[in-house]
Formats: structure tokens, C-alpha cells, sequence
């Protein structure tokens, strides 16, 4: 090629170069055109459709230091026939376009909910924004309400309720289910599903104000809501499926209304799954858990390994009690949430073909075995009781 | 101008000829001496290159004993007057004999050049401080002070019509490949400039490709790191007249190489040479990679930053590509009056410009906080790579990374990514590609460009440049 | 062009390896997972079997007629007449999956980045990337791949290391449930991902041949299979296996569970890049390959001059192939014989008639 030619080729492929970035591109946005969405929360609207409320951060620029998460939120609700028509919708409402990927919390009402979960989730799966990890949570009454209850101490709700949900590592009374947990849970049907449970209460020194309570379970069959789990029952839950981090039991003084309360500190549960001859499930649940000692109410109560012992069996008991009425429950519900099914089928592929249609009334029907094996470890700073020194003379 | 004048017997004639040879030049000495025994001698030599005490030493030992100039060191016969001309201009003193028809040159050179220093555009903390100078003579003692083997092959060639610059080959016998070598000394016979201005002259005329935007060769002002590089079996051309070295043949991955690597424990230089390879990569794509992430993928900042990122951006009115050419390009007007201005004004132009880029801009509004730590981050990643010109093209490329983040985000730099790797997979440096030893693979001469091995365990010379020998040592253990 | 140029062994594994399961191992599980169940492992396993026969047939071609391509042995060993439109036919096939691939991969950035961004950026961007490559020669494709291997393999190892704390093993369970026949369905299109390899008929002729090359080939085969295997089983012990089937990519969704130091998620955006690199080099392989069939054919005396109308073509046949993805998933899945067929069954067809020749010429 000549010089010539080849001068002129590369004068070309730089013109089209240029042309490619001067004619403008798609696609983009720049970060002063978007609305981050933290939040979103999803209604039955009166006609029937989906009402979504979005939680769009307002930022305020300037000063020397950005405030980060502590900026100031604003809200913007619009009803579609579903969620993706719903947001399209909002976008007509707000001055920028809203980004929501960035969505950290979402709140579907308990009546939604009943309605059945599966086609909004997909709806909003199928779009490429949200996160997997997106929390998911119920709550009674409307969510766009519950969404604007006024935070004491952080301004944006799903800061407020991810750290909720992290306390469920300390109390065992909730629990993290994100997105993809549902979505998989509700195509997979490996197990039923179980979404925590979000309240508005009021607080109780500042009398007006409300709060936000992470507290219980709702109970899914399918897709549809079917229960609500309380405190008691979301703790057996959260031991049964091995799920448990740190909670609490409190137990009875013998005779009295004093009480003991023990910190709970491990928690493993093992689940043996039977079909025994006539094709009937049966269930052994096996939980081993350890405690401590963390406050003593009753008198007068010397700490030796035969107080130990006796405690423990105390334990046993008021802990098997939980697990079983939980999965009464359940039963009563007709909701597996933890696979027994499933894990019938990994065990017994060739009989669970047979007993799968008829599978949610064999449930309901199961026997069910609870064994806990609690063990009280320590006794923190604080072995022997100060009364064992009274009384004696000289001092 | 080829002709060849012998040297007449009448030497007002050769006199007369000399003098318009050399342009009747005002520095231009030439006298008449008559030592003892033989007929008269003509000595011509110019005035600032002759150092005068050589040239006493000359003339005294020409008084004593003419045939004692003989073997006297640098001295050759010569029998035009062209050669005459040329070596008079190259600093020669030249005796032409008028009654035997011949001359002989002596050299004398001794202006007054900088004495060695520490070179200002390479320092290291741990290891030699010497730096080449502006002498040919010296830099070649240099060398030889620090390489004193006797393998060490010295050609010397004259370049350029009219400026007739010295240069030297330097290669070591038994080492370098021979045809490395032939290769070198037939581009250097290709070369047809009429001035050497620099090193640079004489590496766009030998290198492979001089339309690409890559460096294939390599300069330096250390000896010590052309030293390395000839025990690697490359060759190294210096220049008269200016401190820098062209080593040649040249890989991508050398320039992030510097000698101090060798002088600090193994550990420590290998860290620092991943952290330099860090650094390129960074200082190539760090811009790039902000401007497609604000532009395209929201998604992968974590909230808080994206907060306050988005806060911070609020009040910029440009968009993030406009943001961010402007902050490199301010970057570089810096670095660039930097090096230009005189000591003095020095520090108050860098405090107006980080008052200027840090503080005003960001608070007027023009620019957003974090494009200033990106574009700042870029330039001192830049700052920790050796001064090749490999540290340019990254600047420059940048640039082009940018403006193809800007269009297709992270696609765009991953199509800019690949372009650039395959074109620098094209290239040949000398017969050797140009992105060994990453690609074509070698996992033995990879480990010592990226980390260091312990010199006990250095026994093997890179294969890269096809050394006739491949062992340094054999280990005893 | 490239008449003499050779690439070692080495480069040639990474080429295989990357244009095979670099593309693959982005949406090939959702298929398998359709028809395997959660036995989609042991598909891979048949599958992967068969590409060992396939790539067997292209190593014995090759030592039977040592030197040649594939197009110049089929021109050989049937003759102008019957030779010729089946080398055409070959030809035409490597360029269209080269298109195939393209749109494939245009289409995943739009849906995976950015749904407003016109396909045909895509499309041109890519075209103009390989067309260069291509242009510049085996070689420079070699060592490229070389460096994009090493960045693909690492990046495939960290993706599927940092998910470990999300395993859960008994989602394999129960292991071949229905039987070794019954995961059998989805076997031809399994073999058709294996038989991507076929390219390795048109470099094998150019790589410096040792005694370690068939050893390096084996080593490719073992490569892909391993990562066809970790994406599928991954893909099923994160995700559950029915999940897995009714994702469009579900290693981008396997990615996008990816969540470090609480904050940082959502690496698919970065991740996609590593497969821009792998479509890239099996656009390229196959590009250069239609192009080395196509002056083999035609005996072209500079096919440089080929390469940017090709590329143009490449561009128009990508954006008109098919209507929209559902058209490729489709095709893909009930049109695998027609892969399976130029991949599998021509190349036996000629190794057949080629050791028939050689006893017919032998007996005689």
C-alpha cells in the first residue's frame, strides 16, 4: 500500500473513532441524573393492583465532609399491574430516573403476600438491577406506612432494617432472607419458605413516636402466606434448621416466679428422616446446644454439677417444648419449612416418587421425635452465690 | 566530499588546504615546529578541544624523540588530508610530516565536560551513584570500571555526515548472540542522518518499527543498568555527547524493571516489583475504570460510597469523562511545567497548583473530590515506574482507555484491553517479541521479570534474547 | 499469510481451551441443568467423552496427512468434484458460528449491562477487534491467548473459590435418580459444546509438533472438562438445580451472589469482562479459521486483502441471524445436530475414506 493510501486509511479509521464518541452514546448515566432507591415497598392497591412505594435518598451536597448514609430520605409510591409497570410509572413522578440497584430492603404486605409471592418475585428477578442479596420482609398492614415510620436513630429505612435483621444473630428472633433465597426456595420447592416479620410499634418512653420491631416469622405454603410464627416458634425454627447463632432461654426457679435466664451460644441440630414400611415419614430431630449461665433469680441456690444437671434437664424439656409446638404448627399449616421432604427424596428417590403427590397431608401427619442435649458451660464471672458466707461467725 | 587529498610535501600547501577545509575556523591553531632530528612537523589542532597539557607532553616528547610518539597512546597514522580535516574536528591534534608525505594524530581531547554525578532522572536509594557524563571516553571507563572483563567487546563507529559523532557497540564476547550483533551493525550502516542530536536520533533509525507508538529500545544513564543488561545478552550503544545509553533489544516488561532491584533482599524487591507492575496497571486503567463504574455500573460500589460519591457530584455540571480529561490533562500541564521551570518559581507554582486542582476547583464546583484522588493517584502511580518511555505511553493511553470507558463501560476498556495486547503482541523488538516473557510463555524467565530470585538461585541467563550461553553458574548444591 | 508461522504447544492448549469453555461456560449449564437435572455433571462427563473421540479424528487426520489443513485434506481425499462443495460447506460453517457466537455474546452485554444500547455497537465493536487480530495473524492470536488464558483461568478459580462458604453439597443429591439413560436426551447438545473444538483441525498443522503435543491436547480436553464440570456443579450446589435451568446465564446470576465485606456485591459487571476477553478469542479462532479454509478453497493468493469484508459480513449475518435471544436458545437446543454434524460427523466421514484410500493405495 502506498504512503498515500495508507495515510489516508488511518484518517478514516480515526473519523470513525471520533464519529463513534461524538455522536453521543447510550446507556449512560451520570450520577446527577439518577435517584438512588434504598427501599421499596409493595401494596394491594383498592383495585386490585400493585401499589410500589420507593425510598429515594435526597443528597445534599456541599460541605467538606459527605454525610454518607445519613442523608435525608423522601418517598414516591405509584400502583401498576405489576411491579415493573409500577416503577415505569414512578418515573413520571420523579425529576431523575431512579436507580434501583442499589435497593437494600424489601417490604411486601402480609396481604400481598397471601395473594401469592411467585409471579411478583419473578418479576423482579428477571430485571438485571436487583441485588441477590436484597432482604425481604412482611409486614402487617400497608408497607408504604410501615416504610414511613420516622427513624431515631438512622434516617434511611433499610439501613434500619438490615441492622435489624443482624440482630437476629443475637436474639434468634429473626432471620435473613434475601431475594435469591426466595426465588430459588419458590422454583426449587425444596422446602417451604419462611420471611421475617416486620411491625410498626409504638415506642414506649417517647409515647407518639413508633418504632420498627423485628420480631416472628410468617409461614408460607407455596407462595401463599398461610401463619405467622411467634417469638417461641421462631426460635424453634431457628434451632431445628440449624440456623441459630445466639439467643436466650429463660427457665423456671422450681416452685416460684423467679426465673433463670441463660445465654445460648451454640446451637446444632441434626435431622434424621425414615420411611418406615408402610411408607410413612417419621422424624428425628437431634439438637445439641450450649449455654451459659447469665442471671440467677432464685435464692439460696448452691452451683454444683448436680444443679447442673438438674438445670439441664429444665432446659431440655422447655426447649423441646418450643421445637415441638413449632412444628405442630407447621403441620397445622401444612407448610415443610425444613425439607423434610426433600431430604425423604435424597434419601429415598425411588419411594418419594410415589408419596409426592400426596405429600403436604403425610406431613401434616408425621411423627416427629425431638432429642436436645443442652449443656450449660460456664458461668460467667460469677461462680459461687455471696450467701453462701452468711452466717458464719467471726466475720 | 570523498575525495582524497594526500598530503603534499609543501607544507604551506597543506596548511592552505586545512584551513578552508575546516572553514578558516577562528579556533583553528596551526604552527610549524621543528624537532631535532627530523625535518619540520606541522602541528594543527584546535583550541578549546585540546586539553594543553596533553599537548605540551606532545610537543616535549616530540622535542626529545619523534619515533617515541609512536606508540603513544591514541595515536594514529593518517594519510589525506581529508582524515587530517575530520580528526582535527574530532579533537585530534595531527602532525603532518611535509617531507615524508605523512601525519599522524594524536589524540588530545580534553574540554572541560561535566564530572560524574549521580544521574538526576534515575535515582535509587541503595547502590551505585555514578552516572554517565557527556564524554565518550569517560562513559566507556565507566563500563569497563564496572565491568572489568576482558569479554567486553568495544567497537567503535563515526555517525552522521556532518556532525560525525563518535558512538560505541558494547556487547560482550561469548555472550551475546552474534546475529544480534550483525543485526545492529547492519541498521547502523542504514543510518543516513546527517546529525545526531541524541541518543533518540539513533534509536528511530535502528528500531524495528518507528511508526509505533511503543518504545523498542530502551535508554539509560546508569552504567550499572547497562551493565545488567549486557549479562543478559543485550548490547548497548553509547553516544557522544549525551549521557544516555540505548540498550537494545527491549521487552514491554523491562520497563518495569530498575537496577535498585538488585541491590535490596530478594523479598523486598520482589514486592516492589509486583507493586510497580500494580502501578502500571493502575496508572493505564485506574481513570478508565472510575469513569465507566460512575457512568455504566452503578452497581458495584457499595451504598455508602455511591452516596457519597453522588453527593459530591452533585454540583458538577460536567459529566464524569469531561471530569476526568480535564483533571489528567491539568495533571500533566503540572507535571510538565514541573520539569521546564526554573528552581526558583518551583515551589510557588506547586503550591498555587494544588491550591489551584485541590482545594478551589472542587469548590467551585467545577470538579468532584474523588476525580481529583483518581487523576492524582494515576500520576504518582506513573512516578514509580523508571523513566522509559514506556511511562509516556501509558500516560498516553490513558487517555484513549478513557474515552472507550466513556462510550461502552467496562466492555469498552476490556476491547481497549485486548486491542492493546494484541497489538503489542505484533511487535518485535530485534526479532524478540515483544510481550516476552509473558506471551510466548516462559515461566522460568517470567519469575525473575516479576519477582526476584535470590542471586544463589539466579544461575540460569534469560532466554529471551538468545545468549549463547545458558548457565551463569552451575549450583553445587 | 501464516504459511510457516508456528505456535508451540502451550498456545496451542490455551487456544482450545479458552474458544471452547470460555463461551460455554456462561449459559451452556442452563441447558444441561434443563436436561440433566441435577445429573447435569454426568452429561458433561458423556459429553466430554465424545470430545475426546472428536478431537482424536482431528489428531489422527493430522498424522495422516501432516502439513495440511482440514479443507486442503477433505479437497485431498475426495476430490475436486465430491471435495469441493463439502469444503465450501465447511468453510461457510466456521464463519457461521463465528457469527453465531458474536451475536450470542452481543446480545448477552445488552442484557447483562445495558438494555438501551444498540446490538450492532456490539456487533461492530467486535467485529473490528478480531478483523484486526485476524489481520495481524496466528501467531499474535497465539500469544494473546496465552495472556488471556492465564486472566480467564484465574478469574473462573476466584469466582468459584469465593462462593464456597455458599455450597450446599446435598443439593446433588440423589445422585442419577432416574437412571443413566434418562439424562442421556441432552447428550447431542453437550456433544455439540465439546465439539466446539473442532477448530483444532486448522491449527494443528501450525503447531511446532513434539512428542509432548498429543499430551498437551489431552491437557485441553481435561482443561475444559474441569471447567464445564466446576460452572455446572457450582451452578447446582449454590443455586439449586431447578433454579439453575430457568436462568438465561446462571453464571451471571452465580456471580451476582458474590457478596464480600458486607458492601461489595455485584462483580458480574466486572466478571463480564472476563468473557468479552474468551468470546473474543473464539471469534477470532473461528474467524481465522473460515478465513484459512476460504484461500485454501479458492487458493488465494492474499488473503489479507479478505479480512475487513469478511468482518463486514460477519457484522450484517450476526444482526439479521436470528429475531431475538429465544430464537438462539432455541436453535441451539433443537438444532444441536446440525453443530454435531460438521463437528462429529463429517470429520469421521473423511477419516473413514482417508484410511480407505490409504489401504486402497496400500493394497495396490
Amino acid at each position: 500500500m502506498s504512503r498515500q493510501a495508507g495515510r489516508q486509511a488511518v484518517l478514516l479509521k480515526l473519523l470513525l473513532c471520533m464519529s463513534l464518541a461524538i455522536t453521543g452514546c447510550r446507556g449512560n448515566h451520570e450520577l446527577n441524573e439518577l435517584h438512588i432507591v434504598h427501599s421499596a415497598a409493595f401494596d394491594v392497591a383498592e383495585d386490585g393492583k400493585v401499589f410500589v412505594t420507593a425510598e429515594i435518598a435526597r443528597l445534599t451536597p456541599g460541605g467538606q465532609q459527605p454525610k454518607g448514609m445519613q442523608d435525608q430520605t423522601f418517598y414516591l409510591s405509584e400502583k401498576g399491574n405489576s411491579i415493573f409497570e409500577a416503577g415505569r410509572y414512578i418515573r413520571s413522578k420523579s425529576d431523575r430516573t431512579l436507580l434501583w440497584g442499589h435497593t437494600t430492603s424489601i417490604l411486601i404486605s402480609s396481604q400481598l403476600a397471601k395473594q401469592g409471592l411467585k409471579r411478583h418475585i419473578e418479576s423482579i428477578r428477571r430485571l438485571r438491577q436487583f441485588r441477590n442479596s436484597t432482604l425481604v420482609y412482611i409486614t402487617e398492614g400497608k408497607a408504604s406506612d410501615t416504610l414511613r415510620v420516622k427513624k431515631p436513630m438512622t434516617t434511611i429505612t433499610s439501613q434500619v432494617l438490615r441492622g435489624l435483621t443482624e440482630g437476629g444473630d443475637n436474639t434468634a428472633l429473626t432471620t435473613k432472607v434475601t431475594l435469591v433465597d426466595i426465588y430459588t426456595g419458590l422454583i426449587n420447592q425444596y422446602r417451604d419458605l419462611v420471611i421475617p416479620s416486620i411491625q410498626v410499634v409504638a415506642d414506649q418512653d417517647a409515647g407518639q413516636q413508633k418504632l420498627l420491631q423485628a420480631q416472628g416469622l410468617y409461614l408460607f405454603q407455596g407462595d401463599h402466606l398461610t401463619g405467622q410464627l411467634s417469638d417461641e416458634y421462631t426460635k424453634g425454627y431457628m434451632r431445628a434448621n440449624n440456623n441459630m447463632i445466639g439467643s436466650f432461654e429463660t427457665v423456671a426457679c422450681t416452685g416460684g416466679q423467679d426465673s433463670m435466664s441463660f445465654e445460648n451460644i451454640n446451637n446444632r441440630a441434626e435431622i434424621h428422616v425414615m420411611l418406615d414400611i408402610n411408607s410413612k415419614p417419621r422424624t428425628q430431630i437431634d439438637i445439641r446446644t450450649d449455654l451459659n449461665l447469665n442471671s440467677v433469680q432464685c435464692n439460696d441456690i448452691p452451683i454444683t454439677p448436680a444443679t447442673i444437671r438438674k438445670w439441664e434437664s429444665q432446659l431440655n424439656k422447655s426447649i423441646g417444648n418450643e421445637v415441638e409446638n413449632f412444628l405442630r404448627y407447621t403441620q397445622k399449616h401444612k407448610s415443610d419449612v425444613l425439607g423434610i421432604g426433600e431430604r425423604l427424596h435424597r434419601k429415598y428417590p425411588k419411594q418419594w416418587a410415589a408419596i409426592k403427590p400426596r405429600w403436604r397431608e403425610l406431613y401434616a401427619e408425621m411423627e416427629v421425635e425431638v432429642k436436645i442435649h443442652s449443656r450449660i458451660d460456664h458461668t460467667n464471672f460469677i461462680v459461687l452465690q455471696p450467701d453462701s458466707y452468711e452466717g458464719t461467725p467471726g466475720l | 566530499m570523498s575525495n582524497h587529498t594526500p598530503i603534499s610535501h609543501n607544507s604551506e600547501h597543506n596548511k592552505a588546504l586545512l584551513q578552508e577545509m575546516l572553514q578558516h575556523a577562528g579556533d583553528l591553531i596551526i604552527s610549524e615546529i621543528h624537532p631535532h632530528k627530523q625535518g619540520a612537523a606541522t602541528v594543527c589542532y584546535l583550541d578549546g578541544l585540546s586539553d594543553p597539557m596533553k599537548l605540551e607532553q606532545m610537543l616535549l616528547l616530540l622535542q626529545n624523540e619523534e619515533g617515541m610518539l609512536a606508540p603513544f597512546r591514541q595515536s594514529q597514522p593518517i594519510d589525506t588530508l581529508e582524515e587530517a580535516a575530520d580528526l582535527i574536528a574530532g579533537g585530534y591534534a595531527v602532525l603532518l610530516y611535509a617531507h615524508s608525505g605523512s601525519g599522524l594524530a594524536i589524540h588530545t581531547l580534553g574540554l572541560q565536560l561535566r564530572s560524574v554525578d549521580e544521574p538526576t532522572s534515575e535515582s535509587v536509594l541503595k547502590g551505585p551513584r555514578s552516572g554517565f557524563t557527556e564524554s565518550l571516553q569517560n562513559n566507556i571507563a565507566l563500563l569497563r570500571y564496572h565491568f572489568s572483563s576482558p569479554h567486553l567487546k568495544v567497537e567503535f563507529r563515526k555517525l552522521g555526515t556532518l556532525s560525525r559523532t563518535n558512538i560505541a557497540i558494547l556487547s560482550v564476547a561469548g555472550l551475546t548472540n552474534p546475529k544480534l550483533v550483525k543485526e545492529l551493525h547492519k541498521r547502523i550502516d542504514e543510518i543516513q542522518a546527517d546529525s545526531i542530536l541524541g541518543s533518540n536520533t539513533i534509536e528511530e533509525w535502528i528500531t524495528d518499527n518507528p511508526y509505533t507508538l511503543f518504545p523498542l529500545t530502551e535508554t539509560t544513564e546508569r552504567p550499572d543498568r547497562v551493565i545488567g543488561a549486557l549479562r543478559d545478552g543485550r548490547m548497548a550503544v553509547v553516544v557522544q555527547g549525551t549521557p544516555f545509553a540505548i540498550l537494545l533489544p527491549f521487552t514491554f516488561l523491562q520497563a518495569f524493571q530498575v537496577s535498585e532491584d538488585y541491590y535490596w533482599s530478594y523479598y523486598v524487591s520482589s514486592s516492589i516489583r509486583l507493586l510497580r507492575l500494580m502501578c502500571g496497571l493502575l496508572g493505564m486503567f485506574l481513570p478508565a475504570f472510575y469513569v465507566a463504574t460512575v457512568t455504566f455500573h452503578h452497581e458495584l460500589l457499595p451504598t455508602p460510597l455511591l452516596q457519597s460519591i453522588a453527593a459530591a457530584k452533585e454540583p458538577v455540571p460536567f459529566p464524569a469523562v469531561v471530569e476526568s480529561f480535564a483533571m489528567m490533562i491539568a495533571f500533566e500541564i503540572m507535571r510538565e511545567a514541573g520539569v521546564r521551570m526554573p528552581r526558583q518559581v518551583g515551589q510557588a507554582v506547586s503550591i498555587v497548583g494544588a491550591l489551584i486542582l485541590g482545594q478551589a476547583a472542587v469548590q467551585a464546583g467545577i470538579v468532584s473530590p474523588i476525580m481529583v484522588i483518581v487523576a492524582a493517584l494515576t500520576g504518582i502511580c506513573t512516578f514509580t515506574l523508571p523513566p522509559t518511555d514506556v511511562n509516556y505511553v501509558i500516560r498516553i493511553l490513558q487517555f484513549a482507555m478513557t474515552l472507550l470507558a466513556s462510550m461502552l463501560g467496562y466492555v469498552g476498556i476490556m476491547a481497549g484491553f485486548i486491542m492493546l495486547i494484541t497489538y503489542m503482541s505484533s511487535l518485535r523488538s530485534f526479532g524478540i517479541p515483544y510481550l516476552s516473557p509473558a506471551a510466548p510463555f516462559s515461566f522460568a524467565n517470567l519469575t525473575d521479570v516479576i519477582i526476584r530470585r535470590p542471586h544463589p538461585y539466579d544461575n540460569k541467563l534469560p532466554s529471551l534474547f538468545r545468549p549463547l550461553v545458558k548457565w551463569r553458574f552451575r549450583r553445587q548444591r | 499469510m501464516d504459511k510457516h508461522t508456528v505456535i508451540s504447544n502451550r498456545q496451542m492448549l490455551a487456544i482450545v481451551a479458552l474458544a471452547t469453555v470460555g463461551t460455554s461456560s456462561l449459559y451452556a449449564p442452563a441447558t444441561l441443568v434443563h436436561y440433566g437435572g441435577r445429573d447435569a455433571w454426568y452429561l458433561v462427563l458423556m459429553g466430554g467423552a465424545i470430545g475426546i473421540i472428536n478431537v482424536s479424528v482431528f489428531v489422527w487426520l493430522n498424522r495422516l496427512y501432516p502439513g495440511r489443513n482440514y479443507i486442503s485434506v477433505i479437497l485431498l481425499v475426495f476430490g475436486r468434484w465430491i471435495g469441493g462443495p463439502l469444503a465450501l460447506m465447511s468453510t461457510l460453517f466456521y464463519i457461521d458460528v463465528g457469527t453465531w457466537v458474536l451475536r450470542e455474546f452481543s446480545q448477552f452485554f445488552v442484557i447483562a449491562l445495558e438494555p438501551t444500547i444498540p446490538i450492532v455497537w456490539y456487533l461492530i465493536v467486535g467485529a473490528l477487534m478480531c478483523g484486526y487480530a485476524v489481520r495481524l495473524g496466528i501467531e499474535v492470536i497465539a500469544r494473546v491467548s496465552e495472556i488471556i488464558f492465564f486472566i480467564t483461568m484465574a478469574a473462573f478459580i476466584a469466582i468459584y473459590s469465593v462462593l464456597i462458604n455458599q455450597y450446599h453439597p446435598e443439593y446433588l443429591l440423589p445422585v442419577l435418580e432416574h437412571g443413566l439413560l434418562h439424562p442421556l436426551k441432552g447428550l447431542m447438545l453437550s456433544v455439540s459444546w465439546f465439539g466446539d473444538v473442532m477448530f483444532i483441525s486448522m491449527i494443528l498443522n501450525h503447531v511446532r509438533q513434539t512428542k509432548q503435543t498429543p499430551y498437551y491436547i489431552a491437557g485441553a480436553m481435561g482443561v475444559i472438562l474441569f471447567i464445564l464440570l466446576l460452572a455446572v456443579v457450582t451452578c447446582i450446589v449454590v443455586l439449586g438445580a431447578e433454579a439453575t435451568s430457568t436462568f438465561t446465564y446462571p453464571s451471571i446470576s452465580l456471580i451476582q451472589n458474590i457478596s464480600l465485606f458486607r458492601n461489595i456485591e455485584r462483580f458480574d459487571a466486572a466478571l463480564v469482562a472476563v468473557w468479552v476477553m474468551s468470546a473474543f478469542v473464539k471469534i477470532t479462532v473461528y474467524f481465522w479459521a473460515g478465513l484459512q479454509a476460504l484461500s485454501t478453497v479458492f487458493r488465494l493468493r492474499h488473503p489479507g486483502r479478505f479480512v475487513w469484508p469478511l468482518a463486514g459480513a460477519f457484522v450484517i449475518s450476526s444482526q439479521y441471524k436470528a429475531w431475538g435471544l429465544i430464537e438462539i436458545s432455541n436453535f441451539y437446543d433443537q438444532y444441536a445436530w446440525y453443530f454435531v454434524l460438521f463437528q462429529l460427523g463429517l470429520p469421521m466421514l473423511v477419516l473413514l475414506a482417508a484410511l480407505a484410500r490409504g489401504k486402497l493405495s496400500a493394497a495396490s
